[in-house]
């Protein structure tokens, strides 16, 4: 009777010794994956952060600018009496008045297949 | 016998383990009584590490709350250097890609410490090509760095840090103590490989800093920015600055220098470069100062738009100083003294109003004292006690001579004639605020006097509109709107004495639209040339400047009154 107390005793005692230790190491466990976590975390507000910055910087006026400048570099004001064709946007480039300087305007195979199947031809005339 | 000889053996056995035993228990005694406090405490600083956790940074926007500042993390190497074996071969390698000196990083890699910083916030990219190369006792720290997106936009606003984020210039100095936030502490345990865990959460976490809000608005600033840029260069002017104020507020929505420097990497860049020169230079302001006298002569009576005044045909003595007009000028009205910017005519408008007068009102408009834009290093300029003024002053102190102003001060003084007379402390922190959006200190519209009344600062408006129209102004005028100004053109003071004939002030100030003034704009350039003229060299800035941030505000206006939705009745 005695003998078997003390086994019972030591029993518990093993077993909340057991328990205490899986809980511990539960913990370190658990605290390397927060830390995983937590790095993880970070990285991505940091890309995050360089991602805005990104942003920000393409919105900033001085680039806002250059972008509209670069993309409007092909506009030109009209000269009081001038044509201009609408190409298909693929093929869509701007034909200078002066003919002798644009390639597409001189190959006359090219410019008369235009005229037939063009989608789109409109002339505009300025009146002084 | 063998019997007895086995027994003989046991005991010694047992003799020894049992004298072990007793040495095992006195050493534990031994380390538990006298050692443990000791052990304790090694193991800890093993173990254990306190972490100071950074704060962030606050945010400087602008007042659409655009960010102008942000942070972003940086890497920055560090060795140990006990575990660098080859350091000469480290050095070399390193030299090349982090693009530092190799005789500097032996120096560092040689010394006795365990740790060495070989450089701070490096690039992602130079960061990367590093790490990639695995070499040994090489380390890399997370650190945050400050970042302007927009370059060098609005720079002498924003100012700049130092390395540890100390703000030193601009905005981040004078806001550092909003910026910089409090730092935290976080319990951490380090097992045996050095790996960081968090097992406790006995943290003191970090305050971060409060975002800045600014009067600047980004368009407007970009807007003056290219404005003076091209006429910096084009004029081959030593300096210039602009300075653009909501003369309702007092709002700086722009304010920019030239040269500049990028806050991105400011020791690249010269003190000259990066100093404020709208708040920190003083100069003579020449004939842009006559609408202290002409403000001074209307609000005392003393003269009426069409008076008429002499103009010497362009010579005049004023005790043992000759006074010039730059063309001969006879019979002029009030208004056209002004108009032609004639320095006798105004010279002869002080003599009737008497020197007082003109120093009264030069005090009134903000002359010589400190406006409290709340922005580091501004200056009083030069406003002399009146008794320090001789004889000759009347024929200087009226014309803008004898007086030390700042882009600034003229920027509020203009304000003053364009919003009826008040005087309006010019501000550039709107709002201080946290990350939610509470409200820590805001500033607001503080009017600190009347300086004229509203009749006299209409009536002061309409010459100044007609000095564009028609006098001196007249590469200001705009087709679109209607503006007002005075253009003023100062001889520098010649270090050996006297005023030079070759270095010039070339100013400009004036507000728009004429008649419901929204802006208010004052353009500065030093020593100009070859063209030196303030209407010729800073009207035409102004002109350009204003046109466009009148175009922006009223686009600005329609999109937000096409965004509300429309009133039911």
């Amino acid at each position: 009777m005695r003998m078997s107390k003390i086994i019972i005793i030591n029993f518990t005692f093993v077993i909340f010794a057991l328990l205490h230790v899986f809980l511990q190491t539960e913990i370190t466990k658990l605290g390397y994956e927060i830390k995983r976590n937590e790095d993880k975390f970070q990285r991505l507000v940091d890309n995050n952060n360089i991602l805005k910055y990104n942003i920000y910087a393409l919105e900033s006026p001085h680039s806002l600018d250059k972008y509209v400048s670069l993309n409007n570099s092909k506009l030109k004001i009209l000269k009081p009496v001038q044509v201009f064709g609408l190409y298909p946007k693929a093929e869509s480039k701007y034909v200078a008045e002066n003919k002798s300087n644009n390639l597409l305007s001189n190959n006359a195979v090219l410019v008369t297949l235009r005229k037939i199947f063009a989608s789109k031809q409109a002339e505009a005339k300025t009146i002084k | 016998m063998p019997l007895k000889r086995s027994l003989l053996r046991f005991y010694v056995i047992s003799f020894f383990f049992i004298v072990s035993l007793f040495v095992f228990i006195g050493k534990l005694i031994f380390i538990q009584l006298f050692h443990s406090q000791y052990l304790t405490e090694l193991a800890c600083k093993q173990h254990n590490i306190y972490l100071e956790l950074p704060p962030q940074r606050g945010i400087i926007y602008d007042r659409k709350l655009k960010p102008l500042v942000v942070n972003t993390r940086s890497y920055s190497l560090f060795a140990v250097p006990n575990e660098i074996k080859n350091k000469n071969q480290v050095a070399n390698i390193l030299s090349d890609s982090a693009d530092l000196d190799s005789d500097f990083i032996l120096k560092r890699l040689s010394s006795s410490k365990h740790f060495a910083w070989l450089k701070r916030k490096l690039s992602d990219r130079t960061a990367k090509e590093i790490r990639d190369m695995n070499m040994d006792g090489l380390f890399f720290m997370k650190e945050s760095r400050r970042s302007y997106p927009n370059g060098t936009l609005a720079t002498h606003v924003l100012g700049f840090t130092n390395i540890d984020n100390i703000g030193l210039e601009g905005i981040e100095l004078y806001c550092n103590r909003y910026l910089e936030g409090k730092p935290g502490y976080a319990f951490f345990v380090r097992d045996a490989r050095q790996n960081v865990l968090r097992l406790e959460n006995s943290d003191k976490l970090p305050v971060d800093g409060y975002d800045v809000v600014l009067t600047i608005d980004q368009v407007i600033q970009y807007i003056a920015e290219n404005a003076l840029d091209e006429a910096f260069k084009k004029n081959h002017a030593k300096g210039a600055c602009i300075v653009v104020m909501d003369p309702r507020t007092g709002e700086i929505l722009a304010l920019a220098n030239r040269p500049t420097y990028d806050s991105n990497s400011p020791q690249s860049f010269s003190a000259e470069e990066r100093r404020n020169r709208a708040i920190c230079d003083f100069f003579e302001p020449g004939s842009v100062f006559k609408i202290v006298t002409a403000s001074a002569a209307l609000e005392e009576n003393v003269f009426k738009e069409e008076d008429r005044i002499f103009c010497e045909n362009g010579t005049y003595r004023v005790a043992n100083h000759i006074l010039h007009d730059h063309e001969p000028l006879g019979w002029l009205t009030f208004s056209e003294a002004i108009e032609k910017s004639s320095n006798i005519g105004v010279t002869k408008i002080a003599q009737k109003l008497g020197l007082e007068k003109v120093y009264k009102y030069a005090k009134l408009f903000g002359f010589g004292s400190l406006t409290g834009i709340r922005l580091s290093g501004e200056v009083n300029g030069l406003l002399k006690p009146l008794s320090a003024y001789s004889k000759t002053s009347i024929g200087a102190l009226p014309i803008g001579q004898e007086v030390g102003v700042t882009a600034l001060q003229l920027a509020c003084a203009i304000s003053v004639v364009a919003n009826g007379g008040l005087y309006y402390r010019p501000y550039i922190i709107n709002k201080i605020k946290d990350k939610y959006d509470e409200t820590i200190e805001e500033t607001k519209p503080e009017c600190v006097r009347r300086v004229i009344t509203a009749e006299t600062s209409q009536r002061l408006s309409k010459i100044l509109e007609r000095v564009v129209e028609s006098g001196t102004g007249r590469l200001a005028k705009s087709k679109e709107y209607k503006f007002a100004g005075k253009t003023g053109t100062a001889q520098k003071v010649d270090p050996r004495g006297g005023y030079s004939h070759s270095a010039f002030f070339a100013s400009f100030i004036g507000f728009a639209p004429a008649e419901n003034p929204r802006l208010a704009i004052v353009v500065v350039f030093d020593e100009p040339h070859p063209y030196y003229y303030g209407g010729v060299v800073s009207a035409p800035v102004f002109k350009e400047v204003a046109e466009k941030s009148l175009k922006y505000i009223e686009s600005e206006e329609k999109m937000n009154n096409l965004s509300q939705p429309p009133k039911t009745k």
